[in-house]
């Protein structure tokens, strides 16, 4: 026994081991004691990367005024948003898809609440072009460009449609998402309805078998591929545009005009769609290419935040508290327009927005005054 | 066993007898029992293994069933992925996945294998001492690390210069060096994963090449061999065996690389024809869609059958060179973790 | 292969042998060179680029700004990567050492071998596949996980799998580089197989586990994959550890997210992020070097 006794004297590895790990719970006892009592709510906003922008003003704007509270806001894709708030392992799936039939019957508790518009843009990166020439697609050609027929940018049929540029014999290399993404629901959503090709080889799908390109997880890295790689082209959302100064293209719209995407066209794109006597009441509906008007933009959409029913009451306490927030004063254009989005027309659109609070907090109807 | 067994029938009869002696004959009996009972506590820590390893099979199992059922074997060999009609098919992903690996292995082995030789033989002691230690700690680098290097030094690299390069040299007579120069792609994936996996193999192959004994060397300048030709023709033919290990483990960890590679391949699911193009692989759509595939139990189960196809490289590959490396070596084996 | 006996004084090589001599020792060096600079270059990139944005502040303060994280710090994923491995350690070192225990004391026996066997194969198990295991088990609802959401715990536990193996098998050759005579006197003075491991095995091996608990952490840090299954990232601190706001942040992580944007301004702050992780990853590794150094220097001296 002696010798065991004197083994335990010379040897330091474990008093090392019990003071490091004593050390490791003291200072994450001592990092989240503080914190717990700080951050009593903390809601996690997964989702469309698209949105990302405006969920970042929002979130340290709202979190200036509540102290309590921590939103978490982080671009993953609007499918892991959606699939994750149906599956409730994230607080606030965010979405620039609307919820399909199929995703209606299969999670009857997922609600997805509108909360600005925005849109999918066509970004380039043309060397020798100047940055302030606009460039014309209708959607048969970006099918065709999407599709990998058309290889080079001075093609006859872009040309055709942007018969004053001088284009350069540069291949084109296209560039799209990897994730599940929104934004490639709403891309694709255009050329769905305005190519046949399109529609009979690829579809309109969140991840889509794309035929040619490379593909980048995120818009963030989408607008960083586009704008390091010569003769590229990809697209991402208004936000994204204004904040990284991007060179987009114009779509053609239903009336044959061209129009590029900016807050006033979207807004005009969302205001001719809501007119509709019969649009949905769960706003679940696309708004892409099916809309009259000189002005409106094509390839719009509506932003969506889904919200699992099934949250505890605590976390939907707070969730409806931001919800409320974001619906009003987070319209005001110093958050919106300013970010590249286009608010919602609060007014006209109170009793179906009343209907889908109603839904995630039944008995608590939405309340204009309460915000704050 | 029988020895507890005849001691606790021995113990009834010993109690009938006398207090006092009950306790003394008593002592081997709970010994015996603790001993027992701390045998099979100690079995629980084997089995803990065993489960876990039995969780990872069976989750992936279970998960990958309706796609196993669907599509059968020619899951492997079908190269349409499409979830809008809920086709699917595993071949442009293997493809890429193998373009990967291989180019990672054929940057990375020379450079290892040379290295390690370097670093057993011909550095003097006081500075193998010191690069062997060196070597280690680079071995330590996060993969997320080494793919922000990719996207910030060798994406531009390649783009601006070596892929160009390769187009108008190689590529002027082979049409397979003639591709896009984007940057982005199975290459410059490639060579990265192939910087990840050098400490790797370096690391194993030295220390297999450290177990060749002393005499068979000494035997060979005896007959006269330099010293190169003893270091490349007896002592590298003698660890061959422990080579082979090293780059296999290499392989097993340059399969299962992840976010490094899904930052720099370009996630596009088609077969490369050039080395410059872009590709997919497994571990790299997995990172990218299976949080959304789970809201299509078809489309979920293909992608988990994906990384079970995954799992069960990783699991052949590593089982075969820790074969290799377990007879070299005996017992000391370094283990890599599948790649972050 | 030898060369012929006849030349044995090196002087009398041919020009050829003699070249060749030279030539592949030679080249030894330079693919040595090869092999480390990229590995340099890593750390010096990450040094030039990330130096200027390295200071306390970025280490102590969580990130703001627009786009978030050009302002501010990762104080969100050095809190979260310790919790993270907290908890990772918190299942894995008693499950691991339990393991590791079993291997030594069963040794050779069959049943220990498909032990030993499959804890090595779990050490090259693909981090997508602990991803998917991860999601399954502990986050999403499949009706029979835990459906803890994208969180710590699921996250950490997840890495703890990963930490297992590791732990089991360094503890097994910490066991084994005990002194065999120190077991055997132990038993030969009548102690019991539990007295022998608490008193005389589990002390002389205690460095080694360490070591072993350290390399399983070093390698547990760098993880981004399974964390995107299972945890995400919270551009904050955590204030509850599952269900879905139970998310944490996580260096690799944050390196990985803000490195794929396009600001200039984000990827100076990824690889100053870098540099923080290979700070941590550089004292784990000096750590263990210390630990294994002491256990050697002792095994020397009392073996």
């Amino acid at each position: 026994m002696g010798s065991m006794t004197r083994l335990e004297g010379p040897i330091s590895g474990r008093r090392i081991l019990v003071t490091v790990f004593v050390l490791g719970i003291l200072l994450v006892s001592g990092i989240l004691r503080p914190v717990v009592s700080l951050a009593a709510g903390n809601i996690t906003i997964s989702g469309s990367s698209m949105l990302f922008p405006l969920e970042q003003v929002w979130a340290l704007a709202y979190m200036k005024k509540h102290p309590g509270t921590h939103i978490s806001v982080a671009s993953t894709g609007s499918g892991f948003g959606i699939a994750n708030a149906a599956n409730g392992n994230i607080t606030v799936g965010a979405s620039d898809a609307f919820l399909t039939k199929e995703f209606r019957q299969r999670y009857p508790n997922l609600v997805s609440v509108p909360i600005a518009f925005d849109d999918a843009q066509v970004i380039y990166n043309i060397p020798g072009l100047d940055k302030k020439v606009v460039l014309n697609f209708d959607g048969k050609v970006l099918a065709r460009i999407y599709l990998g027929k058309i290889r080079y940018w001075n093609d006859r049929q872009i040309r055709a449609l942007n018969p004053d540029v001088h284009l350069p014999h540069t291949r084109i290399r296209v560039v799209h998402r990897a994730d599940a993404s929104g934004t490639t629901f709403v891309f694709t959503d255009y050329m769905n309805q305005t190519s046949k090709e399109w529609y009979n080889q690829v579809g309109r799908d969140m991840s889509p078998a794309w035929p040619v390109g490379s593909g980048y997880n995120g818009s963030d890295a989408v607008v960083a591929a586009v704008m390091s790689s010569p003769g590229s082209i990809g697209y991402v959302g208004l936000g994204w545009v204004m904040e990284y100064h991007l060179t987009t293209g114009a779509l053609k719209n239903l009336d044959g005009k061209f129009v590029r995407g900016s807050v006033d066209t979207i807004r005009e794109a969302g205001h001719a769609a809501l007119k509709d006597p019969s649009f949905p009441d769960d706003f679940n509906r696309s708004i892409v290419w099916n809309i009259h008007g000189k002005n409106v933009y094509p390839d719009a959409n509506f932003e969506f935040w889904m919200v699992n029913t099934n949250l505890d009451a605590g976390t939907m306490k707070e969730v409806r508290k931001l919800l409320m927030w974001a619906l009003t004063k987070g319209q005001a254009s110093k958050y919106t327009v300013k970010s590249g989005f286009a608010p919602l027309p609060f007014r006209p659109l109170k009793p179906r927005l009343d209907k889908i609070i109603n839904r995630l907090l039944p008995g608590n109807g939405f309340n204009e005054r309460s915000p704050g | 066993m029988e020895t507890p067994e005849s001691v606790r029938q021995d113990i009834p009869k010993a109690s009938e007898k006398a207090e006092g002696r009950l306790e003394i004959r008593e002592e081997p009996d709970l010994a015996g029992r603790s001993e027992r009972l701390f045998g099979w506590i100690l079995k629980g820590g084997g089995l803990s293994i065993l489960v876990l390893f039995g969780v990872v099979i069976l989750v992936c199992l279970v998960a990958a069933w309706p796609s196993i059922h669907r599509f059968g074997i020619s899951f492997l060999w079908s190269s349409t992925w499409n979830p809008n009609r809920k086709i699917f098919g595993a071949f442009p992903y293997l493809v890429g996945t193998l373009w990967v690996t291989g180019i990672a292995l054929i940057t990375s082995i020379p450079v290892a294998i040379f290295s390690a030789l370097f670093l057993s033989d011909y550095a003097p002691s006081w500075l193998s001492g010191i690069v062997s230690t060196l070597m280690e700690m680079l071995a330590g680098i996060p993969s997320i690390v080494f793919g922000a290097f990719g996207i910030t030094f060798m994406v531009p690299l390649l783009r601006d210069h070596l892929e160009p390069f390769l187009a108008r040299t190689l590529g002027t007579r082979w049409d397979f060096f003639n591709g896009d120069p984007l940057g982005y792609g199975i290459l410059a994936a490639g060579f990265v994963v192939g910087f990840m996996i050098v400490p790797l193999v370096a690391t194993v192959t030295r220390d297999s090449l450290l177990m060749v004994p002393q005499e068979m060397v000494e035997a060979s300048y005896a007959l006269g061999a330099t010293k190169a030709e003893t270091v490349f023709f007896v002592k590298l033919r003698e660890v061959m065996p422990g080579i082979v290990g090293s780059v296999i483990l290499g392989f097993g960890r340059a399969v299962g690389e992840t976010m490094a590679v899904l930052l720099l391949v370009g996630n596009q699911p088609s077969i490369p024809q050039t080395i410059q193009d872009v590709g997919y692989t497994i571990s790299s759509l997995l990172a990218n869609t299976f949080t959304y595939a789970v809201i299509d139990p078809l489309y979920a189960a293909a992608e988990v059958e994906l990384g079970l196809i995954l799992l069960v490289i990783t699991l052949a590959v590593n089982t075969l060179g820790r074969e290799l490396l377990l007879r070299l070596m005996g017992g000391r084996l370094a283990g890599s973790v599948g790649g972050g | 292969m030898q060369g012929s006996p006849m030349n044995g004084i090196s002087e009398g090589l041919s020009p050829f042998r003699r070249f060749r001599n030279l030539l592949l020792g030679g080249l030894t060096g330079l693919f040595f060179f090869f092999a480390v600079s990229p590995l340099l270059l890593i750390v010096y990139v990450a040094w030039n680029q990330g130096r200027s944005a390295l200071n306390w502040e970025f280490i102590s303060t969580l990130p703001s700004g627009f786009p978030l994280g050009t302002e501010g710090g990762i104080l969100n994923g050095i809190v979260g990567s310790l919790v993270l491995v907290v908890i990772a350690s918190s299942l894995s070192v008693p499950v691991g050492i339990w393991a590791g225990l079993y291997l030594w004391q069963d040794g050779k026996s069959r049943q220990a071998g498909l032990v030993r066997l499959l804890s090595d194969l779990l050490l090259g198990v693909p981090s997508v596949v602990w991803g998917i295991v991860g999601f399954y088990v502990f986050s999403t609802s499949t009706g029979m996980g835990f459906h803890w959401g994208f969180s710590a715990m699921a996250g950490g536990l997840t890495l703890g799998f990963i930490m297992v193996p590791i732990v089991t098998r360094v503890t097994e050759q910490a066991l084994r580089d005990v002194p065999m005579s120190f077991i055997e006197g132990s038993y030969a003075l009548g102690a019991t197989r539990w007295q022998t491991m608490r008193s005389v095995a589990l002390p002389g091996a205690m460095a080694g586990i360490g070591t072993g608990i350290l390399l399983g952490i070093l390698n547990v840090l760098g993880q981004t994959a399974p964390l995107v299954f299972t945890n995400y990232y919270n551009t904050g601190l955590p204030s509850s550890l599952v269900g879905s706001q139970g998310a944490v942040g996580d260096l690799a992580m944050q390196i990985f997210i803000y490195v794929h944007e396009p600001s200039q301004l984000l990827h100076v702050k990824a690889m100053a992020a870098s540099l923080v992780l290979l700070g941590i990853v550089l004292a784990l590794d000096i750590g263990i070097r210390l630990m294994t150094w002491g256990s050697r220097k002792i095994a020397g001296r009392v073996g």
